[in-house]
């Protein structure tokens, strides 16, 4: 299996990075399973290697709410539009 | 990048290597062939080669294990940032009401120091009502959550069936709960608690039947630990709240902790119950049956024993959760019958530890409600901003590190078990590889 250069490391952790900041249970995946979310955001094989045994964690630590939170009808749409670029990629990737 | 400076990595007895990271509050294990690679990284971070474990780079950045220069700094402001949006959060106001300072035991460790027979009035009722409408008025009350405390408060029950229709009157969220010594719960009491929407109750039972009754005697009738046996035991069939049962311990009657605990057990299996020790201890002197502890090397040895013997570690929570006391929050005050606002459960009856008053136009005590508020804060403490565990501490009981800090009393308030935690963390480990072995067996048949 290939190896990552340098350059692939850092754009790996910037896309979970991203993806984690809006995503609770990928952020959770990051930790707890990192060879999985990693295969989520990058379009290649993730070698196969020993990771931690992760047993308490707090998934806050890096976060404050200062603004209000997405409203119901927010989260709703924002589930949507993700069911539709799955379904739809190319109408995803227009903007439309 | 850099190995964080709030990780602490050990060899465990067990095999292997344990990791804990304050910044991020994890705890995770690194089986031995992996154990190895850790500590060349731990070496030099920026020398290992991650190119053929990406998954191993990435679980280490998540958990702040490996850090950018200055990212701890941001992390730790960060911290500060939500503790102080916590506790000057308006939305919630959580009142502890003292509707009588008067008691019907004589408990022979009692700390209220500065009991006398005060009794809630009509007219502080009527003030302490227009004092939460305050905060409706000014949109600032979206939950009113009450905790009845005492004295015993449920001398003064007619008062509190009162206050809480006039609380459930405002229409806003309400939970209420209650600190009792139980002798007074009896089923007319207890069938009007799901009205008085009281979700939780502590009780306290010090240990087996005789040292119970020496220790927590009826002020008149003597022995107590019958009639509040009887009664928790219709509380817990008629009454769907959660009951914490606390059982004071100290050098004397500790390992009896384990004997009453298990016979409780027995008793009410099933039940929405919690049993947990109250460490009774020399310091904080002279009041040892305080509602906050300080950790000593006595109570951390007898909490980690109950851990051990605990199977799910219930009943003891000794991982690390910095969350404000009620001392640090804004909105969280404890009314005292005649109206006067206390920050701390220790200052009840106390003259010197009002802070305030629900009447508008009394005076407030500024200096001591920011000395609770702000003077106790760790991050501005010299010394802790050294410590490993500053991002997953609150610095303790404030009243305790405010006596500390201004009066020159000597009480450590550092972080439980501070001392023994990566024994604790040990003892977690085995106990998680303990429940993992169990799964994999099961699983295979």
């Amino acid at each position: 299996m290939s190896k990552w250069s340098p350059a692939e490391l850092a754009a790996a952790l910037k896309a979970v990075d991203r993806k984690a900041a809006v995503d609770v249970e990928f952020k959770k995946k990051a930790l707890l399973q990192p060879r999985e979310a990693l295969q989520e955001v990058m379009d290649r094989e993730v070698p196969l290697g020993q990771v931690l045994t992760v047993f308490d964690f707090d998934l806050d630590f890096d976060t404050a709410v200062v603004a209000p939170p997405p409203t119901k009808s927010e989260r709703l749409r924002i589930r949507l539009n993700k069911i539709g670029a799955m379904i739809f990629p190319e109408a995803a990737e227009d903007g439309e | 990048m850099q190995w964080s400076r709030y990780n602490l990595m050990w060899e465990s007895p067990a095999g292997g290597s344990l990791l804990y990271n304050s910044l991020s509050n994890t705890f995770a294990a690194a089986e031995p062939p992996l154990a190895a690679e850790l500590a060349k990284i731990q070496a030099n971070p920026d020398a290992y080669d991650f190119s053929h474990n990406p998954a191993l780079l990435l679980q280490l950045r998540r958990a702040k294990v490996l850090v950018e220069a200055g990212e701890e700094r941001d992390l730790l402001n960060l911290s500060l940032l939500k503790r102080n949006l916590d506790c000057l959060r308006h939305d919630v106001l959580g009142l502890t009401i003292v509707p009588t300072l008067a008691c019907n035991f004589r408990c022979t460790y009692c700390y209220q120091q500065h009991k006398r027979p005060a009794r809630m009035t009509d007219a502080v009722q009527t003030q302490l009502l227009a004092f939460i409408q305050r905060y409706q008025v000014y949109g600032q009350l979206k939950f009113l959550d009450v905790s009845w405390f005492g004295g015993e408060p449920l001398l003064e029950f007619d008062r509190i069936c009162r206050l809480t229709d006039e609380f459930l009157a405002l229409e806003v969220p309400y939970t209420g709960s209650m600190v009792t010594n139980g002798y007074l719960l009896d089923k007319e009491r207890i069938a009007k608690l799901e009205d008085l929407k009281i979700k939780s109750i502590q009780i306290t039972i010090d240990g087996p039947e005789e040292i119970h009754n020496r220790r927590r005697p009826h002020a008149v009738k003597g022995d107590s630990y019958a009639v509040i046996m009887a009664n928790v035991e219709r509380l817990l069939e008629r009454w769907s709240g959660h009951l914490s049962l606390r059982v004071n311990v100290d050098r004397n009657n500790r390992e009896k902790f384990f004997e009453i605990r298990g016979r409780l057990q027995q008793l009410f299996p099933g039940k929405n119950l919690e049993i947990y020790p109250g460490i009774v201890q020399d310091s904080p002197r002279n009041n040892p049956d305080t509602p906050c502890e300080c950790s000593t090397p006595e109570t951390d040895d007898f909490l980690l024993e109950v851990y051990r013997q605990s199977p799910d570690g219930d009943g003891v929570n000794l991982y690390p959760h910095a969350s404000p006391c009620m001392a640090q929050r804004r909105n969280s005050f404890v009314i005292g019958p005649e109206g006067e606002v206390y920050n701390c459960w220790h200052d009840v009856g106390n003259p010197d530890g009002v802070v305030g008053s629900i009447f508008p136009d009394q005076e407030w005590n500024y200096t001591l409600l920011s000395r609770y508020m702000v003077g106790t804060e760790v991050f501005a403490d010299e010394n802790c901003r050294q410590c490993l565990f500053l991002p997953r501490c609150s610095g303790g009981c404030p009243h305790f590190r405010a006596r500390s800090l201004f009066q020159g009393e000597d009480f450590n308030t550092c972080l439980w078990i501070k001392s023994r935690f990566t024994e604790f963390l040990e003892l977690r480990y085995l106990k998680e590889r303990r429940k993992n072995s169990t799964i994999t067996s099961n699983q295979g048949g």
